[in-house]
């Protein structure tokens, strides 16, 4: 054990001792925080969906075509402020509404087309994303001059009877204008690892 | 026995006479870059900061507008690790020349407050004083120095080993502290909040960006820095260079590790993989990514000092004018402010400068800062008593 007079010096005894103990903390505090969202988020968990976000975007829930979100189907969108176009969201439907990624896709594209924006829909491709064969989907969104680009993945839930999708949307400033819907894919699969479903 | 007990020295360790100067030589080049910083941030149009507060991520134009403030972030932290340094170093000047251990803690503390008043009276204002209402209890960094080194008038006292093991935990540590149990939705709670660890611009004027836990970590590893070269001869400090460099470079090594990780250490996400991502880093409060980054390339400047001082033109030329920017800190900061802010209070803001012009701007403010820091430094000769603390 150091002495007092020991601990008023640096030497390799006491840079010992003050390594152990800081290890010894640091490790128990992040032992404590495990299961906590990471630092900077903030965590959604509701409906049997559990969504981190970072704390700068502004979260909004509402229904499928309807206000208030419910057990059924609902939308949970997280956007940031301050930049033309950030936003992701996470929609979720029961298989009684969707019976397969696809035909969710299909669902939300329909709900989604508002008068004032036409959505140019790519091809569909499928990958094994978290254990779940996810319907991927490229797609822009041509509104007020701009074109938006965004990619979105669905997948069946079956421990819960849902299918799940994850989009990502992103134009965060005047020189991404023009950007390429591939180019988002990073974001997404960030968001993406963010997600549970059950 | 010995006792004034902070900082120890053996019997057979000679106090050096003089300064420092690799010391002087990295904070100089701090200070320059921070006035770029500054300059830039009172004349460009797209110039943005604020990373971090409140987890925002302000967008850039472009990576040319990225890395102008990027470059800057070195300075905050090197300014306050070596304030520690140079606390530490000046401390034991005083407690070999004599002083009892009072009155060096009645100078810390006089010192302290004085920050913070030249921080109400002189430097808020330069910043702020275009806003609707000017914050005069804006907690920018020299305020936060000032309460730091009130605390150290205490806290130096603790066997240094201590203050190491603190200064860690709080590094490696502080973005798990949670202060929700003061309330944010009162004045008086939500000042408390941004004063000891949330920055925040959100209650407006009682706003700030250094709070004080962070920094008293940073400040706290500058002390130790500072005990150890105080035991140290002129040639052992000499072959400090390849060690900083190494910690230097492994510093920054570990940023990349941290924030290829993507988890413990980033307040700020890295979202995608372009160059703004990878280097885009939560600065108020300082994330641990931001501190290896920041202070690895300290390290880096500090190995260059030693390196060069040695030089036989090292007080000439460009290395000269640096070292006078860094033997004058506090007048330095306070002096380019006004400088570079180039307009009385309330005068209405002036149409954007382009970055060429404000390039030239800034190069010609350092010639003249460096001729202000030459007479400041024979008034203070000539005035020690009333300017010691500046």
């Amino acid at each position: 054990m150091s002495t007092l007079s020991e601990l008023q010096q640096f030497n390799t005894r006491s840079l010992a001792v003050v390594d152990l103990i800081v290890i010894g903390v640091t490790g128990s505090n992040l032992w404590i925080h495990r299961g906590s969202p990471p630092v900077g988020y903030l965590r959604f968990q509701d409906y049997g969906l559990q969504f981190d976000y970072p704390e700068d975007m502004y979260l909004q829930t509402e229904g499928l075509g309807t206000l208030e979100p419910s057990e059924e189907a609902g939308t949970l969108t997280v956007a940031r402020q301050g930049v033309i176009i950030d936003q992701a969201g996470v929609i979720w439907l029961s298989q009684d509404m969707a019976s397969s990624p696809s035909e969710a896709l299909d669902l939300i594209f329909t709900q989604a087309t508002g008068s004032d924006q036409v959505i140019e829909r790519g091809d569909q491709c499928t990958s094994t994303m978290k254990g779940h064969d996810t319907v991927i989907e490229f797609f822009y969104i041509a509104e007020q001059g701009l074109t938006i680009p965004g990619i979105i993945g669905a997948w069946s839930c079956d421990e819960n009877n849902r299918v799940v999708a994850l989009y990502y949307l992103s134009l965060p400033d005047a020189e991404s204008v023009g950007s390429q819907a591939e180019d988002i894919q990073p974001t997404w699969e960030l968001h993406l690892n963010h997600v549970k479903c059950h | 026995m010995q006792t004034n007990s902070t900082p120890e020295l053996s019997p057979s360790v000679k106090p050096r006479v003089g300064r420092l100067q690799f010391i002087d030589f990295a904070r100089g080049i701090v200070m320059a870059i921070m006035a770029w910083d500054h300059v830039s941030s009172f004349w460009n149009e797209f110039h943005h900061g604020g990373e971090g507060v409140l987890g925002q991520a302000p967008p850039f134009l472009n990576l040319t507008w990225f890395l102008e403030r990027f470059v800057s972030h070195v300075c905050a932290p090197s300014f306050i690790f070596l304030a520690g340094t140079v606390l530490a170093l000046s401390a034991t000047k005083r407690v070999i020349r004599g002083e009892s251990q009072s009155s060096v803690s009645l100078h810390l503390i006089k010192r302290g407050l004085l920050l913070l008043v030249l921080e109400t009276l002189l430097v808020t204002p330069a910043f702020y004083w275009l806003a609707p209402q000017v914050p005069r209890l804006y907690f920018g960094v020299i305020a936060c120095i000032g309460v730091c080194l009130v605390i150290f008038s205490v806290y130096r006292r603790v066997p240094p080993t201590v203050i190491l093991v603190l200064s860690l935990i709080i590094v490696l540590n502080h973005s798990t502290l949670n202060l929700d149990f003061i309330p944010n939705d009162e004045a008086w709670g939500s000042y408390a909040r941004v004063v000891i660890h949330e920055p925040s611009f959100a209650f407006w004027p009682y706003v700030g960006l250094y709070p004080i836990i962070p920094w008293l970590g940073v400040m706290g590893l500058g002390w130790c820095f500072g005990l150890l070269l105080a035991k140290m001869d002129s040639d052992k400090i000499k072959r400090l260079k390849i060690p900083l460099l190494a910690t230097g470079v492994s510093s920054i090594a570990l940023f990349f590790v941290v924030r290829l990780m993507n988890g413990y250490g980033n307040l700020l996400r890295r979202w995608g993989n372009t160059v703004i991502d990878w280097l885009y880093v939560s600065k108020y409060p300082p994330s641990l990514a931001f501190l290896l980054w920041t202070l690895g390339w300290m390290c880096i400047l500090l190995a260059l000092g030693l390196a060069l001082q040695d030089k036989p033109k090292f007080n000439n030329g460009v290395t000269g004018i640096i070292l006078a920017f860094g033997r004058n800190p506090l007048f330095f900061y306070i002096a380019h402010l006004w400088l570079y802010r180039l307009r009385l209070p309330n005068s209405p803001k002036p149409p954007p400068l382009p970055i060429w012009q404000t390039f030239i701007f800034w190069m010609v403010g350092l010639v003249i800062l460096w001729q202000l820091c030459l007479r400041y430094e024979k008034l203070k000769k000539k005035y020690p008593r009333f300017l010691q603390y500046i």
